[in-house]
């Protein structure tokens, strides 16, 4: 190499180039040594190269030779330790090239003359790679069976070479340990998402028990729910089953306190009825209007004291023979002094007996119970229509009313026990609830039609004593 | 003596016993009585009663208590019960249990008690 002459020099300039060319392609590491390696081998023209990189505890690895190392050559045999590469410490720690023009006449160290004498070294240049004050490795040049001069401008150039070639370590350096920061970062970030999918996972779980905890409490809440809903049927029953059993010891009374006296009156009836017809009265015809009149009066009073007595019964059999006209007109009896000469009493009944099988005096209650309704729900003038049929096994009763009808948002509540419209004192609220349990005690159903000011329909379906096949 | 049912009526209300026995006179043989303890005595005394009717409700022994007693000590009358009140469970299981064979209730129906007692002679 011959500085200043200009073959020579553009020479030089091409493999310079060709350096900074090869180093820009690659970033890593071990290449852009390599690269530097071939390349100062190439531009000195001499045929051994190594670089050493200096490690913490003062270790030498050789990170790149010319000719190339066997990749396989094992980590351990790379390895060299400062103190014994005497030439390769001045370099490094002088910050300058050093220079052995003859190995055969220098002093060496053991493991400096190992090599020496592994690839026939003769001369011998070491650059420090210089950063930042620090030194990073060494590039030793070594010819090979023969010395080499090498000048000062030669040396210069070579370590003003080395000096740049070290900022390109460098760079490569700050990019592998941005890559290793960025592997890092990302190998962070997976670690970080693999524990938040965990906690994701975890808290999932958690969820879904939360959830089924929930449902366990929302159940809790739907049995409390029944059984407060059972609770109050219950006590209403109870309310009703109390006012019933007065009201029967009532009406027995009543009506025991009734009979006797109309047992005079019949008797009486009787003993004069015989004595006129055994005489001969000219105005017998003014007499039987007499004697008929006592005679249907008894019949009246005993007619109502009868009805009031189905309140009493003391039976709970729900098996009897209970005929639903018979009911639903003794009901109209107990009930007649409510129904007002604005009321019109409507009845459509079947031609055909029909024969309920329940209870009788529950029975009464029913109908006693909507029938009561109905002529509440009537303010001015108005209608009660009353139809029976059977159709299959049932037998339906409607009673259908002209009176004020019930809002739409209150239909579904009007069977709850204690609902009302009416006034304080003037219902219990009681009625429908006890009704309807009483419809299903016959197995029966308990329906509602309503339209507001037109009227209401209470449509109630009882079973047929005898099934119809 | 005639050849008439011989039919004891008991009521603590005097009319009724006044009414009953007018009126079924022209039928029976009538004998009434005040009360049950009345009543025993008179079946004790009068052995040809076929029939006794009695109201259910009266001071000291009721209807049924009477009729039971009565049943016991003479089991082959006809006993019968004419009350103010309806027909109680009570009463109901004695007509099963063939203490009383009817039960009958105030006011009276003439026809009803008439053609039963006729029936059952
Ligand atoms: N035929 C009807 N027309 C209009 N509203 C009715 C009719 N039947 C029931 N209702 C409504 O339903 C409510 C509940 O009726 P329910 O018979 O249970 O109690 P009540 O009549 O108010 O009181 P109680 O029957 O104890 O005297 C009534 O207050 C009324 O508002
Ligand atoms: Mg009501």
């Amino acid at each position: 190499m011959k500085l200043n002459a200009n073959p020579q020099g553009i020479r030089e300039l091409n493999i310079l180039i060709k350096i900074s060319q090869n180093i820009i392609s690659t970033l890593q590491y071990e290449k852009v040594l390599q690269i530097i390696s071939d390349g100062m081998a190439e531009l000195f023209e001499i045929e051994s190269a190594a670089i050493y990189t200096l490690e913490e505890n003062n270790e030498l690895i050789l990170s790149a030779t010319t000719p190339p190392l066997d990749p396989n050559m094992p980590e351990s045999l790379r390895r060299a330790l400062l103190e014994n590469h005497p030439h390769v410490r001045n370099a490094i720690e002088s910050k300058k090239p050093q220079h052995i023009p003859d190995t055969g006449k220098e002093k060496l160290s053991p493991s400096e003359q190992n090599i020496v004498d592994l690839r026939h070294l003769q001369s011998l240049l070491y650059f420090p790679f210089i950063q930042e004050e620090k030194s990073i490795g060494v590039l030793i040049l070594g010819t090979c069976n023969k010395t080499r001069n090498f000048n000062k401008e030669e040396i210069s150039f070579g370590q003003t070479i080395a000096n740049q070639l070290s900022v390109a370590i460098q760079n490569t350096l700050l990019h592998a340990d941005l890559k290793r920061h960025k592997e890092n970062l990302e190998k962070l970030v997976h670690e970080k998402t693999l524990e938040l999918d965990k906690t994701i996972d975890e808290l999932k779980k958690t969820n879904k028990e939360l959830i089924s905890k929930n449902d366990i409490i929302f159940n809790q809440n739907a049995e409390l729910k029944t059984a407060l809903i059972n609770l109050r049927n219950t006590q209403a029953q109870l309310f009703q089953a109390e006012k019933m059993a007065s009201l029967g010891t009532l009406t027995a009374g009543v009506a025991h306190e009734i009979n006797n006296p109309l047992n005079f009156i019949a008797g009486a009836y009787e003993g004069l009825n015989n004595y006129l017809n055994s005489k001969c009265i000219d105005d017998k015809n003014e007499f039987s209007v007499f004697l008929g009149s006592i005679e249907k009066g008894i019949k009246r009073i005993s007619n109502t004291v009868m009805g009031l007595n189905y309140f009493s019964s003391e039976n709970n059999s729900m098996d009897e023979k209970c005929q639903i006209h018979f009911v639903i007109e003794n009901c109209l009896a107990i009930i007649n002094s409510k129904i007002n000469e604005k009321i019109e009493i409507l009845k459509e009944f079947s031609p055909d007996e029909l024969i309920v099988k329940g209870n009788i005096s529950k029975l009464h209650q029913i109908f006693l119970n909507l029938l009561g309704n109905a002529i509440e729900a009537i303010t001015e003038k108005g209608k009660i229509k009353i139809t029976t049929e059977r159709k299959n096994n049932w037998i339906i009763t409607e009673i259908i009313d002209t009176g004020k009808g019930i809002p739409k948002n209150i239909i579904g509540n009007i069977t709850d026990p204690f609902f009302t419209t009416k006034e304080a004192g003037q219902g219990t609220g009681l009625g429908l609830s006890i009704t309807y349990n009483l419809v299903l005690e016959h197995n029966g159903k308990l329906e509602f039609e309503s339209e507001i000011t037109k009227g209401t329909t209470a449509r109630v379906l009882l079973p047929t004593f005898e099934k119809h096949e | 003596m005639n050849n008439k049912i011989n039919v004891l009526y008991i009521d603590d209300e005097p009319t009724n016993t006044e009414l009953f026995e007018i009126i079924f006179s022209s039928f029976f043989n009538v004998v009434t009585g005040m009360d049950g303890f009345n009543g025993l005595e008179i079946l004790e005394k009068n052995p040809e009663i076929n029939v006794v009717i009695s109201d259910m409700r009266m001071p000291g022994m009721n209807g049924l208590e009477f009729i039971k007693r009565a049943k016991n000590k003479y089991p082959d009358k006809r006993y019968y019960i004419l009350s103010g009140f309806i027909i109680t469970e009570e009463i109901r299981k004695s007509i099963e249990e063939k203490i009383i064979l009817k039960y009958f209730m105030k006011p009276f129906d003439i026809t009803e008690i008439k053609e039963t007692i006729f029936e059952n002679a």
